[in-house]
């Protein structure tokens, strides 16, 4: 018998969250009425919804996107990150900007620099990236969002709802002039 | 005779007018720890007030300490102790990393102190006990490059070598001694040149020994392993990741999935190097990239760095166009190392951009660095370029240089971005030709030659944050308020000290900073958020005291400042704090001495306030405040219309750094209002002795 078909099912399917959280990814549970898994829909959110009353088993987490409900794993894949990876994963990218901005402005607080959203995880392409930040401008949901240009041409990004402009403006010129040696 | 723990146990001690070498005890100057502090101590005894810099009687200390070649984390940096002739010839010290330290202290040796002054171009050879003397009339007047290699190819390729340039050998102010191509010392070049000694060499074989055993070692190191993140320190990666609670775009964490060594064969991915994984630790830090842009990836063979460190900080290029201009395509360096050869080019690069981040912009930061090692320069934490550019664009050149050197100068390749330009700016300033090369004097030196304008030491663009000796800031208010502000008055050149900015570059969240601050240093007012300060306060004196007395400290155990002290870590399940403790706990199983934190910490003290008092010594005077701590207008004057203390500026106030320089001198136990050491602090760190020579020279504070 092969070692995790040895595992209780709760088991199993923590394990495969733990896994696929550490690289990134989230689990549904239509995945777990797939191969290698053999549950019902059913059998799959009773054996989940037995595991939230489990001591063992409390960092799995559920996240809703736009599109569907995922289980992730905050020992491997910590919330911040997953509540970043529903708008990656729905692609709902001007909500992932505006969220990612919201929170550097709020929690560290910083301004974000607009070519962070080249890289991993968004992997935007510039004119992609362009076409967001025009949506987020335009968008009433989304005025706190200000573009803030350095000395430098850099653009940047913040909240007013956590930053004033001048501070705003001070962090910029702090990263790309002052700190750049 | 008792086998030594930690020091080998000996210092060489050589001089040059009489060509003679002499061993000494190491057990003398122990109570200073080893590199920094042997040097002061040595400066302390032996060099007279009143010397200069390239005088005979100038003595020069190359320093390793107790855990060089121990295999510690990031330890192996050699500092080297002598007067700095950029500024005003007060005591001051370089320093380097690379495998030299590492080898001179497998070659039995704690420090070599280098006195007198040859009658004849030398080189000093050491192979463990066996030191000699040798002619470099061969090597005199080449490259650093080709110096090294001709001493490698008598002593073995196995050897390493520190080494001047053209530019040490002329005296020129801001030289730098280098070793293993990329590792340079800046300050002190000049000193080697004018002793006449173009390179050490050195080759050992011998064992360090630890007062530990080697299983508490290896516990040890896989605790620090266990904390440490990347360069400076940085706990955060610069990209979003599943393991990562927090990231910061700023961060030296640049591994990611799809970023790679692009020049390796085949190429390396970084990753995404969870920090569980030691085996991934060298792969969290891709400089090239954060210091060129993404342009460099593709150039990038791997990373490199120095003996026991894990880190590599230094990207390792292969440029092949590079080659079109003369020089090798091969490069490495990190940080200002590369900033300021790529700066020199004022007015930007052949494709019409400026800055960094194109490949012209890369090729010619290639060229000017290979330049700039070759020839030896330094550039004063990349002053020497501002120098450059406030001479140029004010038409001050133009008026101070004779018309036919003027005239013979190829402005056309710097206003072309054309990087041949470069080799006439290292040539002319290397070579002390004519009087374009005086912008290799030092700053304070050639602003007054030039007759600079009022704003060259008031305006931040040029960031002459001490205009009395020249030298500019170095992580100073910019870098929490006061804290970097009083670090960078307390030396007698750019701060050196990274121990504030890597805390607070770390990556981290202000309020999770800010309980990590509460905890070092007694509240969570220590550090204010950037561009959001708030006036002095005792915590922010504990900061700055605690960040010079750590970077002393690793200038003397030896231990890099540009990862140490590991005072956060990347796990939230320690909330983020790392061990600053560790350097005491090293220093007790490696010596055999059992130390504390702060006792450790008090030697550092006895060692910064020796370097205090060498400085009231040398100055004759005990006015610091007012003669030696003094700050430019810019750092308080900047933001016109906003007052200090409130949001959205770096400003600081006159007042309030009067009360924090204050709060620091009584922090450090030394005069609240000279700011020199008094006869109890000196007394209570056990150098009475020197409280006696400042006494009977008038120099102790009433």
């Amino acid at each position: 018998m092969a070692k995790d078909q040895a595992l209780t099912p709760k088991a199993r399917i923590a394990q495969r969250i733990r896994s696929q959280s550490t690289h990134g990814q989230f689990v549904t549970v239509k995945e777990l009425t797939e191969a290698p898994f053999t549950f019902t829909e059913e059998a799959a959110l009773a054996n989940l919804e037995a595991m939230a009353a489990d001591e063992k088993y409390m960092d799995i987490q559920w996240i809703s996107g736009q599109k569907a409900k995922y289980l992730y794993s905050n020992q491997t894949m910590t919330d911040n990150y997953a509540r970043l990876h529903v708008h990656v994963k729905e692609q709902n990218l001007v909500a992932m900007v505006a969220e990612a901005v919201r929170h550097d402005s709020s929690v560290y607080p910083r301004v974000t620099s607009v070519k962070a959203f080249r890289y991993s995880p968004y992997n935007l392409e510039q004119e992609l990236l362009d076409d967001v930040l025009k949506k987020i401008q335009e968008s009433d949901e989304f005025q706190d969002i200000q573009v803030i240009t350095a000395s430098t041409g850099a653009k940047y990004l913040y909240s007013n709802q956590f930053l004033e402009p001048r501070r705003a403006n001070a962090l910029v010129e702090l990263r790309e002039v002052v700190d750049d040696e | 005779m008792a086998t030594s723990k930690g020091w080998s146990g000996k210092i060489l001690r050589v001089n040059l007018t009489t060509e003679t070498i002499t061993t000494e005890d190491t057990a003398k100057y122990t109570d200073f720890i080893g590199g920094m502090g042997f040097g002061y101590k040595v400066m302390w005894d032996e060099v007279p007030e009143g010397t200069k810099s390239y005088d005979p009687e100038n003595k020069i200390i190359f320093g390793v300490g107790p855990f060089t070649g121990t295999g510690i984390p990031c330890s192996s940096r050699t500092n080297i102790t002598s007067l700095m002739p950029t500024h005003n010839h007060l005591i001051g010290d370089s320093h380097m990393g690379g495998h030299f330290a590492a080898e001179l202290k497998y070659a039995g040796w704690d420090s070599i102190i280098v006195e007198g002054k040859a009658s004849s171009p030398v080189w000093l050879r050491i192979e463990n006990d066996s030191v000699t003397i040798e002619d470099a009339s061969r090597i005199w007047g080449q490259g650093t490059v080709q110096s090294t290699a001709d001493v490698c190819s008598i002593m073995g390729a196995e050897a390493h070598v520190a080494a001047i340039g053209p530019a040490g050998e002329n005296m020129v102010n801001q030289a730098i001694i280098i070793t293993g191509g990329s590792h340079s010392a800046g300050g002190h070049g000049g000193v080697m040149g004018s002793k006449n000694l173009k390179a050490i060499g050195v080759k050992g074989t011998l064992p360090v020994y630890m007062g530990g055993t080697k299983e508490a070692l290896i516990d040890l190191d896989r605790h620090a392993m266990s904390i440490i993140g990347s360069n400076n320190q940085h706990v955060v990666p610069s990209t979003p990741m599943p393991w990562a609670e927090y990231h910061h775009n700023r961060s030296r964490w640049t591994a990611r999935p799809g970023l790679f060594w692009g020049n390796a064969n085949p190429p390396v991915e970084t990753g995404e190097c969870p920090p569980e994984d030691m085996n991934s630790v060298g792969l969290r830090c891709q400089k090239g990239v954060f210091d060129h842009g993404d342009i460099a990836e593709d150039y990038t063979t791997r990373m490199g760095g120095c003996q026991s460190c894990p880190i590599r900080c230094h990207s390792q290029l292969e440029v092949p166009e590079a080659e079109e201009y003369g020089v090798s395509r091969f490069a490495a360096n990190t940080c200002v190392g590369w900033s300021f050869p790529r700066s020199i080019m004022l007015k930007g690069y052949k494709d019409g951009s400026t800055g960094r981040g194109t490949k012209e912009a890369l090729i010619a930061t290639v060229v000017s660095s290979n330049l700039a090692d070759d020839w030896g320069l330094w550039c004063n934490y990349n002053q020497i370029s501002r120098d450059f550019r406030y001479a140029y664009d004010n038409g001050i050149l133009e008026k101070v240089l004779p018309a036919e050197e003027y005239n013979s100068i190829p402005w056309d390749l710097l206003e072309a971005g054309d990087p041949n330009f470069l080799h006439e700016f290292y040539r002319r300033v290397s070579t002390k030709e004519g009087e374009f090369s005086h912008l290799g004097d030092g700053s304070f030196s050639v602003s007054k030659r030039w007759n600079f304008g009022d704003d060259y030491y008031s305006a931040a663009t040029w960031r002459l944050f001490n205009p009395v000796l020249g030298f500019p800031q170095h992580h100073s208010s910019e870098t929490a308020g006061q804290v970097g502000a009083l670090i960078n008055l307390m030396f007698n050149r750019d701060a050196q000290c990274h121990s504030h900015v890597n805390f607070t570059g770390s990556g981290l969240p202000i309020e999770v900073q800010k309980e990590i601050a509460g905890e070092i240093w007694g509240s969570p007012d220590a550090l204010d958020a950037p561009a959001d300060y708030t006036r002095m306060n005792p915590y922010k004196a504990n900061f700055a005291k605690y960040s010079i007395v750590r970077n002393v400290l690793h200038d003397s155990l030896t231990l890099c400042n540009w990862m140490w002290p590991l005072q956060v870590s990347p796990h939230k399940e320690r909330n983020y704090l790392g061990d600053t403790a560790l350097e005491a706990k090293f220093f007790s199983l490696i010596t055999g001495i059992e130390k504390t934190e702060a006792e450790l910490d008090l030697d550092a003290e006895r060692i910064f306030t020796l370097h205090r008092a060498l400085t009231v010594k040398q100055m004759g005077t005990t006015d610091m405040r007012n003669k030696h701590d003094v700050i430019a207008d810019y750092v308080f004057d900047r933001d016109p219309d906003v007052e200090p203390f409130t949001s959205g500026t770096i400003k600081m106030e006159r007042e309030d750094m009067e009360v924090a320089k204050t709060m620091f001198y009584e922090a450090m136990g030394w005069d609240a209002d000279t700011g020199a050491p008094t006869r109890a602090c000196l007394e209570r760190l056990g150098m009475g002795y020197v409280a006696d020579e400042l006494e009977a020279k008038g120099l102790l504070p009433a």
